[in-house]
């Protein structure tokens, strides 16, 4: 299983998103390492279908799936049971890898 | 009063006391989807009140007959930082035509006191305003930092550019397209 990271270095949020996925991966039993991919540009936001930062991607799927016309150097915000914050929650995490892990 | 019958009285007063509290408090902002009102191009832009960082609200829905851009942002995410000049300078350009520009914090995700630091420091004259609980960026399902909602004098949301930073003439283009319309 490849496990991606997304991320953008300007939006500081990626940290906390890399934290809840290591412990997500390790609350789900799950010893893969997650790969870090940093985008740079928008010519690589478009090239990888960026959805901003941080992005999860587990064997080429993304988590959180949105189609876009435009991909761009961006900051992602996810609907959390807290509202609106810079990256998911542990257990939003551990949903979408059992979806996709089964 | 014999005691019993007095603590009956208090705590009758204490519950209509907090009854109170909730019934009476104020609502210094709302964000609802009137029937019809979806954030998505074509469709009725979702109302919504929010209180303003220079004190006073705005009402999405009393600004019609103007074009509108709502410009989702905080001041930590550098494309939103990037953009605001771009967004600034059209906006001194056409607001007396009719442009008005709603740079919509989201203040649960950021702070007040640097939303006004950075908007001192840009010089930012359109107003900003505070969605201090998420509501105005959960009606609108804002999944990244910037977006942008491009409003027409109907209401009618024409356009989203998700991400950024827009170009001047990006925003130029869609804001003149949109007056045009008016004319």
């Amino acid at each position: 299983m490849k496990i991606e990271l997304l991320y953008f270095d300007g939006c500081p949020s990626w940290e906390s998103g890399l934290k809840n996925l290591q412990t997500a991966l390790q609350e789900e039993g799950l010893s893969t390492a997650v790969e870090m991919v940093k985008v740079e540009s928008d010519e690589d936001a478009a090239r990888l279908k960026f959805l901003g930062s941080p992005h999860f991607r587990v064997d080429g799927m993304d988590l959180w799936h949105e189609e876009r016309d435009v991909y761009s150097l961006s900051c992602r915000v996810y609907p959390t049971p807290n509202g609106i914050k810079g990256y998911p929650t542990v257990q939003m995490l551990k949903e979408k890898l059992h979806a996709v892990v089964g | 009063m014999s005691t019993p019958r007095f603590v009956m009285w208090m705590t009758w007063a204490l519950v209509l006391g907090m009854i109170w509290t909730v019934v009476s408090r104020v609502q210094p902002e709302s964000a609802q989807a009137s029937p019809g009102s979806v954030a998505k191009e074509g469709f009725t832009a979702p109302d919504f009140k929010l209180g303003l960082l220079d004190g006073g609200t705005v009402t999405l829905s009393e600004l019609k007959g103007k074009v509108v851009l709502v410009n989702f942002w905080t001041s930590w995410c550098p494309p939103c930082r990037k953009e605001m000049p771009a967004i600034e300078s059209v906006y001194r350009s056409y607001k007396d035509l009719g442009l008005v520009v709603i740079g919509l914090n989201l203040t649960a995700q950021d702070s007040k006191q640097a939303a006004a630091s950075f908007v001192q420091e840009i010089g930012v004259t359109f107003p900003i305003a505070l969605d201090l609980d998420n509501s105005v960026g959960n009606l609108y399902r804002v999944t990244a930092l910037p977006t942008s909602f491009f409003i027409d004098r109907k209401g009618v949301i024409r356009s989203v550019i998700v991400g950024g930073p827009m170009s001047e003439a990006l925003v130029q283009s869609k804001v003149e397209e949109l007056l045009r319309e008016g004319e």
